[in-house]
């Protein structure tokens, strides 16, 4: 357990630097990966074209490939690291605000973070209101410390079982059973620090913490932050949106669902399931009266029968529904913004778009640092790292799906109807 | 075998050997500051058994690359001496036609 004491002395950027050492190391392995395979490997399919020399080139692409997971694994590393830097400086800002506070009102936090009565002084006011500012004190301090204790056992378990990770040899395993376990594990430490308590204490966290803190937590946890009782109505105005439906539900809603395949009929699911996250954030389904999901200006599911057969023939779902290429024109052709993947929002949907044209979908969840996290269906990801999956489905994707070099896109939805 | 090919990609291989990250403690300065001075935290500990894991796999890795750049060049030299070889043995031949 992380005390009171230890989480004051702590020093956050350590592990923020840590993180971003390891970060570093990823794109610089994942550099030399792409060297060997493409300036080793590849020339020699030219250069050396009988048996041995295939043979040879064959060899180098499983060093490449050793390379690439070593890329993999060092940027789960600095996900967990970042993770923990960014808990322990926001625990550590609501520490060293309960400090503040008690020292204010003559009272004082032990080492093992209790809240008494300075006996070196007399704590004004009568003792009801002294025992209750004890009280809020505590709930604070305790606050975060539970949080620094979850986040660092969280840490711990990522870290160690990464520590084993270096005999794996399955580029596709390090990708979304390391890679995605660590990119899970830093949102999950973010969400751990929002209280689920009364509304005074909700709002005593919200007011500890440092404008950065609040930023940082509005854009990785706002599925979470959004059901906090307590907040501020205009944190929570922007947390929703302006539009016609709810952001964080939206993500919420997404993050709820993400391995539910029970409503996914087609054999590839994405973007139904983009749909029904913005449905399950209250966007309201747009359907043309006469033709209904058969008409080209839907937005729509349907009556759904039960039955998967019938349910996945086209005139359940618009095309619009639960195709990715006509939902993204859909969207943009009824309010929707390419805001890019700079000013993404938890709530927005992300889209890529290969040489056939936009292909796939996904729910925004969470952002941290700037990475988009995002949760799909087909095949069920939470919260995948996009940064950290890009050089995958720019590369790795187009040797084994054909898409090609992938461009992304951010959709803010803003439906005119 | 082209050899002048098979040498390029060789040197290429050099290169990239080097440029393997995290073969010398530099690299991990940070990572090491986070582990040693985080007392009371149980992912430091974590956190230095994952620096040791990954540093000795990248310092393999580097050692793998090097050693197929090693084994291109030396192909490279062996198959241009057996082709040299050949080709002065058929024209021993053909000169005693």
């Amino acid at each position: 357990m992380v005390t009171y004491a230890e989480l004051r002395s702590l020093d956050p950027q350590a592990w923020l630097d840590a993180g971003q050492q390891w970060l570093d190391l990823a794109v610089a392995a994942l550099r030399v990966a792409e060297d060997v395979h493409e300036q080793v490997a590849a020339p020699l399919g030219s250069a050396w074209p009988d048996t041995v020399g295939r043979y040879a080139a064959a060899q180098i692409d499983v060093t490449s490939d050793g390379v690439l997971i070593a890329s993999l694994e060092c940027r789960a590393a600095g996900y967990v690291c970042r993770g923990l830097g960014h808990v322990l400086t926001v625990c550590r800002h609501l520490a060293d605000s309960a400090a503040r506070s008690a020292a204010a009102s003559g009272l004082a936090i032990s080492d093992d973070g209790v809240v008494g009565e300075d006996p070196r002084q007399r704590v004004p006011g009568r003792a009801d209101e002294v025992q209750t500012r004890i009280a809020d004190l505590q709930t604070l301090v305790d606050q975060a410390v539970s949080s620094a204790t979850r986040a660092d056992g969280t840490a711990r378990e990522q870290l160690d079982r990464l520590a084993d990770q270096t005999t794996v040899t399955d580029v596709v395993a390090a990708e979304n059973d390391d890679l995605g376990a660590a990119s899970r594990a830093e949102v999950d430490m973010l969400d751990g620090l929002v209280p689920h308590g009364a509304a005074a204490d909700n709002t005593r966290w919200w007011a500890a913490l440092s404008e950065e803190d609040r930023r940082l937590l509005m854009l990785s946890s706002a599925g979470t932050l959004d059901t906090v009782a307590g907040l501020p109505d205009d944190v929570r105005a922007a947390l929703r949106g302006s539009d016609k439906f709810d952001r964080s539900a939206t993500a919420r809603w997404a993050a709820d669902h993400w391995n539910d395949t029970s409503d996914d009929p087609f054999d590839d699911n994405c973007t139904n399931f983009a749909s029904n996250s913005l449905a399950g954030g209250g966007l309201a389904e747009n359907s043309d009266f006469w033709l209904g999901t058969l008409s080209d200006d839907s937005w729509s599911k349907g009556g759904q029968t039960g039955n998967s057969w019938i349910d996945s023939k086209d005139y359940s779902h618009s095309a619009s529904w639960a195709q990715a290429a006509t939902f993204y024109d859909y969207m943009l052709d009824h309010g929707a913004t390419d805001v890019g993947t700079a000013a993404a929002r938890p709530g927005d949907i992300v889209m890529w778009e290969g040489t056939d044209g936009v292909h796939h979908a996904a729910v925004v969840t969470s952002v941290v640092d700037g990475d988009i996290r995002y949760t799909q269906h087909t095949g069920e990801q939470l919260n995948a790292s996009l940064q950290g999956r890009e050089p995958l489905t720019e590369d790795g994707a187009a040797t084994t799906d054909g898409w090609g070099a992938q461009k992304i896109h951010v959709l803010r939805i803003n439906p005119d109807w | 075998m082209r050899y002048a090919e098979v040498r390029a990609a060789a040197a290429r291989g050099d290169e990239a050997a080097a440029a393997v990250p995290g073969r010398t403690n530099p690299a991990w300065s940070a990572v090491d500051q986070a582990s040693c001075g985080s007392r009371g935290l149980a992912a430091a500990a974590a956190l230095d058994r994952c620096r040791g894991s990954w540093s000795a796999r990248l310092g393999q890795l580097g050692t793998d690359v090097q050693q197929h750049a090693d084994r291109l060049r030396a192909s490279a030299n062996e198959y241009e001496a057996a082709d040299a070889a050949s080709a002065r043995g058929i024209g021993r031949v053909g000169a005693d036609l």
